[in-house]
């Protein structure tokens, strides 16, 4: 089943890459595991982010992105406070009908 | 002895209508041949030429003039063959036809598509990125100069796009209509530069507040003109080589008409042209009939136009949607409200049923017509319940299969549901008969008016099929099913009999009451450019009438409403009346209480209309007394009425019926090009031009 | 000080309650209700005729509120709700206007019904006014709704509503945008609901009551009146509809929309996987000189056909004026519930809410207690709510082969607001918002880019006012408004971008105007993408103290960049408010829409595309998207390739191969 652009949840409940097959986690617990994490200063996600945010906030903001270990394929992306975790997580605990 | 023509091009047919001085009446009908559809135009007078006799040379040299109601620019715009524009627009705005106040997003779609959001998109923009050209300039709200035009820019600009093979230069710019003194030099440069290229300025083009639309209008004018200079100029030319020496008329939008040459100059006034001669003959036939009030219906095969007609004028709107652009242009209101006979009946996700908005369209068309159409539709259901007649269907041109459109009905309407299959068909009928109440319903009381005072014409092959049933709901006071001799050509009638009407309006928003010296001073120079504008249409007028209306709002707010104006110098007291009579149109519209004097009011938009009444007004022919009594062709079990269910139903033909015969409901009446329902509780009555006149039986 | 519960304010904090609890509640008055056998009896025909006029008269009440109010905000964009609710309160249909607006109303209209049953009473011609926005109706003070009972043989039958954005209702900045305040007191003082409309006829004492408190009273009569007849046009249809077809039969065709739209949600739900999906929306600043960020958590929990919102975690309430009520925290849910997964449903709240379970702690940003400041709550912690939501059921629908084709990433992430007040070019006091930030960028989708300055997903037919209409109205003059290149989320699928106007003051007899300022997204972006695409751009604020706007217009040239228009930069904080002195320039930019997908899968010729219509800057073509242009402009494939290999190593920081050889 296709969880999303880059991610497919095998029958055995295994997440793996969907343009390269690496298994990346469980779809209970951490779908994600085993991928690779980096964080960079907010600004690197390109000129869409403007000011630097020291100017409007005193915590710091990061750029988290989520790779895949296979293939490199991004697989998640926030600004965030970086003092602070992600917040972002998914489970998916059956199969939908469809 | 001269003639009027009439030529009104459609998609599947032109048709031609001719009437002479002396009271002669001929149509006739040749099939439309796009993409050059000159030939059908040609084909038609050679037709009506043969129905008098006589060569189309001979016809054409007695002819005074031709009014065209042409689809050219409407055709051109909706498959997008038209003329590359390049824009030119004040620095800092070139993004406003790409942000198109981000409305374009929805405009002009069903509120079914508006609530799906995230399938919703813009179209593309009317001129690619590349050919937006911004210029240094600037005029502000009231019209002064604050930044002067950068002519070398501009003159950089023309060379730019000229280069690139541009050859039509649209020019909108903020505040023009206030204040047009560089759309003016722009023009002057560009001509300097290049003398071939098309120009429009916006303030000519569309002179009103709201640089988006405006800016829309002209580049979509920009885009149409050369395609329609390119359709007349030739036609004009053959029909001269023809020993035409009258004037060719082109019908606008707006409800009259105009010389060919000028048409193209404004050619967004053209896009309405064929849904207006329908409008025109609907008046004609209404002086005669002495209606004062109707709501025209239109209901064919793929739409359901409705217009309104009040104190014998057509109601007019200032804009419209194309392509979920929003464009200014006086029109006649004639608004697609439905799907029309192949408005697709369906089950919903939770297992409601539903008819429309989804059309079968041409192809497939319904299920009966057995061209691989699979989904049920009004016309199918019309079928299965015997309101229309599959062996005679439009004069039999066409072939039906009951059989098809009962299985469809069966197995995607009515078992979901649970109901036999007639039980099905007849709630598709009466829920499209409901919906087409509240549709129609929404266009008269939004307009301000009340259903009641009005008489509804139905026209269109699948029109009178539902007509009585839903203006019962409407509670309008008589139907009248245009039957006559002119009936199959009733649209080319309705341009034969058109006037010349000329439009002029200004933006001059200021506080109101204004003082006359202004007021006087606008609608004067309104005029004066509409009587020279009428010399050049160098016509033989029977009559000349000038009607003027300004657009006022209470102050603060943001939208206007359209209110009378009389003519001549106008002193206060007459203003104040002006201001009174839009209190009145006010609380007609939003109700007792709606009003708030107290903030003042605003005028925002002059205009006038020049009505040049030309000197042929053919009339209606006769139609024949009935001698007897009128006899049924035959009975058959019609399902006409939920209340009556099946009925044994007097079915008629129209052909045998003369005028003076009386019908009364249940009966079924079919024409060569409709078919009429007419439920028990109505009765009918042929009048003396062969329409057909209906009312609730009894009422007198 | 510090927020303290005022005691007696709890009689205003609602909860919604159940029609069956609501009509216990409201036993002073008499409620015409229908039972289930009189909805069973119901043919296909007679629901179809009347559920389609109930969404005609609906539309009909916006059509008319707009053509009859004074504010730009309706009229020209489309800021306003209206609803037509069954006799509890139960809105069974909402018209495609502002939904977060329509989507609080039932609880003004429960609230009415438990409290002014008895007194003030329900008669017919009565109509009742609120703007307190812990007992529902709107998101923040400026959202005044003026609600009407049907009143049908005696009996309650329905209501009608209608609820607008209202300029100024005073508080201590114009345009009651309280960038300074710590609480709801130094806000406009929230109006619970009033019985405006008594027998037909306005009652003076109330309006003046309600006018008083205004910086623009008259404006605010004018659209009180709009409002009324909006009403009247609804009431007027009802009457008509119930003495053609029967009370019983009108009712009973009400109560099955709620149903229909309940199954049909359910039915959507169960054919989805059973999961959890969590996010956050973060706000930087509440207040003014605030540099704190602020996080609203949710964790969405679908189980069979029901959806659990969880927002256990979030923040607490905080001194400032961007908190929300817990009206707000709904008006955050039923959008997106609306918009993505009822695209293809009929918009009946009332039978949505039955499909939902809200979990929040009083206290908490997004459901506040009296007297927490939440002037500008519904774009700001409602708003915010309305991102997470996205964001998770987002995640929720990715995985459904077709649902997911309704999903769109978060659209412009808040509002970026302008209140200019001043002297017009009239020489009249004027207070105004300036809602050019409604053409905000729409997220990306599965399959094709967001839309380009498209709106918001809270307004599905939003719009903007055109330069000339604003020029007009209040004394600026605009130097541009523009689509802003690379504010769109980058992704597979690109973001919608989002825009920027730079204007003036021009031509007020005082010379500047008044600025209101408040816009958070500043210190990180609000839209976020989904399945690893980027948020869309931050939001961002200039002023432009002393610029060389007269010189440059002197010598015939109108500014394009921020650097032409000289003078001093000051890049604003979230929330100011300040003067623009006749020398100055204000720049507003607000946010595009999130991206979709990784961006090094985007088509090269898609990039291209977007770089030759100024969409994508050049660098960050090739920073982001990792792809190079020929000369002609077109994609550099073999150039595209290589920096992509060398993008994806860098990222993981992987040496990059030697490409050469290919």
């Amino acid at each position: 089943m296709k969880i999303n652009d880059n991610l497919r949840l095998l029958s055995g409940g295994n997440v793996v890459c969907n343009h390269c097959d690496h298994q990346l986690g469980t779809s209970v617990g951490n779908p994600l595991a085993y991928a690779i994490r980096r964080e960079r200063p907010s600004q690197d996600a390109g000129p869409g982010v403007r000011a630097p945010a020291s100017h409007f906030t005193d915590r710091p903001i990061g750029l988290r992105q989520v790779f895949c270990p296979g293939c490199y394929v991004l697989l998640a992306t926030e600004i965030a406070p970086t003092d602070e975790p992600s917040y972002r997580h998914w489970e998916l605990r059956s199969q939908a009908e469809a | 002895m001269t003639y009027a023509i009439g030529v009104d091009t459609g998609g599947t047919f032109t048709d031609g209508f001719l009437a002479s001085t002396d009271g002669m009446l001929v149509s006739a009908k040749a099939h439309s041949t796009p993409p050059d559809f000159s030939r059908g135009f040609i084909n038609v007078l050679g037709e009506l030429a043969s129905a008098i006799g006589s060569s189309v040379e001979e016809l054409l040299s007695k002819t005074e003039y031709i009014v065209h109601g042409t689809t050219s620019t409407l055709n051109a715009v909706i498959t997008g063959e038209v003329a590359r524009v390049g824009f030119l627009t004040t620095r800092g705005h070139g993004d406003s036809i790409r942000i198109m106040n981000l409305e374009g997003r929805y405009a002009g779609l069903d509120p079914s598509a508006v609530q799906n959001i995230s399938r919703t998109n813009k179209p593309a923009p009317l001129v690619p990125y590349r050919d937006v050209i911004e210029i240094d300039e600037r005029i502000d709200h009231k019209g002064a100069v604050i930044v002067p035009l950068d002519e070398q820019g501009v003159r950089a600009a023309v060379r730019k796009l000229y280069d690139d093979g541009v050859r039509a230069i649209a020019v909108s710019l903020l505040w023009a209509f206030r204040n047009p003194v560089h759309e003016r030099r722009i023009r002057e440069i560009v001509q300097e530069e290049a003398a071939e290229l098309y120009v429009a300025l916006s303030h000519e083009t569309s002179p009103r507040i709201r640089e988006y639309t405006r800016s829309a209008t002209t580049i979509i004018n920009t885009q149409i003109g050369p395609v329609l200079k390119g359709y007349l100029a030739p036609l004009e030319e053959e029909l001269r080589a023809k020993k035409f020496d009258g004037s060719l008329l082109i019908m606008q939008g707006s409800g009259g008409c105009v010389q060919a040459a000028d048409a193209s100059k404004y050619a967004v006034g053209t896009l309405g042209s064929v849904l207006t001669g329908g409008i025109v003959g609907c008046l004609r036939l209404a002086e005669r009939l002495g209606h004062r009030n109707i709501i025209s219906t239109d209901m064919g095969g793929t739409t359901f136009l409705a217009g309104l007609v009040r104190d014998g004028k057509p109601s007019t709107t200032t804009t419209t949607v194309l392509h979920q652009h929003q464009i200014n242009t006086a029109m006649v209101d004639v608004r697609t409200i439905g799907a029309g006979g192949g408005a697709i009946a369906w089950i919903d996700g939770g297992g409601n049923l539903r008819v429309g908005p989804r059309s079968a369209g041409a192809r497939p068309g319904p299920v009966c017509y057995g061209e691989g159409g699979h989904e049920p539709t009004v016309t199918d259901a019309d079928l299965v319940l015997g309101i229309i007649n599959g062996d005679n269907f439009l004069g039999g041109r066409k072939k039906l299969s009951k059989e098809l459109a009962a299985e469809a009905i069966r197995t995607r309407i009515s078992e979901p549901l649970g109901l036999t299959m007639e039980q099905g068909a007849a709630a598709i009928y009466a829920i499209q008969n409901a919906q087409t109440a509240d549709l129609v319903r929404s266009v008269v009381v939004n307009g301000g008016h009340d259903p009641r005072d009005f008489v509804l014409y139905s026209f269109g092959g699948a029109g009178p099929v539902h007509a009585v049933s839903y203006s019962a709901d409407l509670g309008v006071s008589e139907v009248v099913v245009p039957l006559g001799s002119t009936a199959a050509v009733f649209s080319a009638y309705g341009l034969a009999s058109s006037d010349i009407v000329l439009t002029a309006e200004m933006s001059d928003p200021s506080n109101f009451p204004v003082d006359p010296v202004t007021l006087n001073g606008n609608f004067e120079k309104l005029e004066a450019e509409l009587a020279e504008r009428l010399i050049q249409q160098k016509l033989r007028l029977a009559n000349v009438v000038f009607e003027r209306e300004a657009e006022l709002r209470y102050t603060m707010q943001m939208a206007e409403v359209t209110t009378p104006v009389p003519g001549g110098m106008l002193g206060e007291a007459e203003i104040a009346g002006i201001g009174a009579s839009f209190e009145q149109l006010y609380e007609r519209i939003y109700g007792k209480g709606a009003g708030f004097s107290d903030a003042g009011l605003q005028i925002i938009t002059y205009r006038v209309r020049a009505v040049g009444i030309l000197p042929i007004r053919p009339d209606l022919a006769a139609h024949e007394r009935a001698i007897t009594d009128p006899v049924p062709s035959s009975i058959r079990k019609v399902f006409l009425d939920t209340r009556k269910g099946w009925q044994d139903t007097a079915i008629y033909d129209y052909r045998a019926l003369g005028s003076g015969s009386k019908l009364s409901g249940p009966a079924v009446i079919e024409a060569p090009t409709t078919t009429v329902a007419l439920p028990e509780g109505f009765a009918g009555v042929v009048d003396t031009y062969g329409n057909l006149i209906i009312r609730v039986a009894n009422s007198g | 000080m510090p927020l303290i519960q005022i005691a007696g304010s709890e009689r205003f904090a609602y909860q919604p309650k159940s029609a069956e609890q609501t009509r216990k509640l409201a036993s002073g008055a008499r409620l015409h209700t229908v039972d289930d056998g009189d909805i069973d009896v119901l043919d296909p025909l007679t629901y179809e005729v009347i559920r389609h006029r109930l969404a005609a008269i609906a539309g009909e009440m916006g059509d008319g509120l707009k053509r009859m109010s004074g504010s730009v905000v309706v009229t020209d964009c489309n800021d306003f709700g209206a609803t037509i609710l069954d006799e509890c309160g139960d809105s069974v249909v909402v018209g495609l206007y502002n939904t977060q607006l329509a989507a609080s109303v039932d609880m003004a209209v429960k609230w009415t019904l438990e409290n002014r049953s008895r007194q003030a009473g329900f008669h017919a011609g009565d109509m009742f006014l609120c703007n307190d926005p812990w007992v529902g109706g709107g998101l923040h003070q400026n959202d005044v709704t003026v609600f009407a009972p049907l009143i049908h043989d005696g009996e309650v039958f329905a209501w009608t509503a209608v609820v607008c954005h209202q300029v100024d209702l005073g508080g201590v900045s114009p345009g009651s945008w309280s960038v300074e305040g710590r609480d709801v007191f130094w806000e406009s003082t929230p109006i619970p609901p009033v019985k405006i409309v008594e027998a037909g006829n306005i009652r003076s004492d109330i309006e003046d009551m309600y006018l008083r408190r205004s910086r623009v009273p008259r404006l605010i009569a004018l659209d009180l009146r709009a409002k009324i007849g909006a009403n009247n046009i609804a009431q007027e249809r009802l009457t008509a509809l119930i003495a053609k077809y029967g009370a019983r039969t009108v009712k009973a065709v009400m109560k099955r929309m709620m149903n229909d739209a309940e199954a049909r949600l359910r039915a959507k739900l169960q054919s989805l996987p059973d999961g959890a999906w969590s996010g956050v929306a973060h706000q930087d600043s509440f207040r003014h000189s605030d540099r704190n960020v602020y996080k609203i958590l949710l964790t969405m929990t679908k189980r069979g056909d029901s959806l659990k919102f969880d927002f256990t975690g979030t923040d607490k309430e905080t001194e400032g004026f961007a908190n929300c009520t817990f009206a707000g925290l709904r008006g955050g849910i039923m959008p997106i519930v609306l918009t993505m997964l009822c695209g293809d449903i009929p918009w009946s709240p009332g039978g949505l809410y039955r499909c939902l379970d809200i979990v929040s702690e009083p206290g908490t940003i997004n459901n506040c207690n009296f007297p927490a400041g939440i002037g500008k709550a519904s774009v700001a912690s409602a708003w915010a709510t309305q991102n997470v939501v996205s964001e998770c059921v987002a995640g929720m629908l990715d995985v459904h082969p077709d649902h997911r084709k309704s999903l769109m990433c978060v659209c412009c992430g808040t509002w970026d607001l302008a209140v200019l007040a001043g002297l017009d070019q009239r020489g009249n006091p004027f207070v105004t918002m300036i809602c050019d930030s409604m053409a905000g960028g729409l997220g990306a989708r599965v399959d094709q880019d967001g839309v380009d300055t498209g709106g918001l997903n809270c307004i599905p037919m939003g719009r903007v006012a055109d330069v000339e209409i604003n020029e007009f109205s209040f004394p600026m003059l605009y130097l541009w408004r523009r689509e802003e290149t690379d504010s769109g989320g980058p992704g597979r699928f690109r973001g919608g971008m989002g825009g920027s106007s730079c204007f003036i003051p021009h031509d007020s007899p005082i010379g500047g105007v008044h600025l209101v300022v408040s816009a958070t997204g500043k210190a990180l972006p609000q839209a976020t993408g989904v399945s690893g695409g980027y948020p869309a751009g931050t939001q961002y604020d200039v002023l432009k103290r002393n610029a060389r706007v007269a010189e440059l217009f002197g010598a015939g040239r109108i500014p394009s960049t921020l650097e032409e228009i000289g003078g001093a930069a000051d890049i604003l904080e979230a929330h100011l408010e300040t003067e623009l002195g006749e020398q100055d320039v204000y720049y507003t930019h607000w946010q595009g829409g999130g991206g979709y997908g990784d961006p090094l899968l985007r088509d090269p010729v898609l990039v291209a595309r977007d770089v030759g219509a100024r969409k994508v800057s050049p660098s960050a073509a090739n920073d982001v998207y990792g792809v190079l242009l020929n000369s002609d402009g077109s994609a550099d494939e073999t150039a595209t390739r290589r920096r992509r290999t060398q993008i994806r190593c860098e990222r993981v920081g992987e040496p990059v191969p030697n490409q050469a050889a290919e």
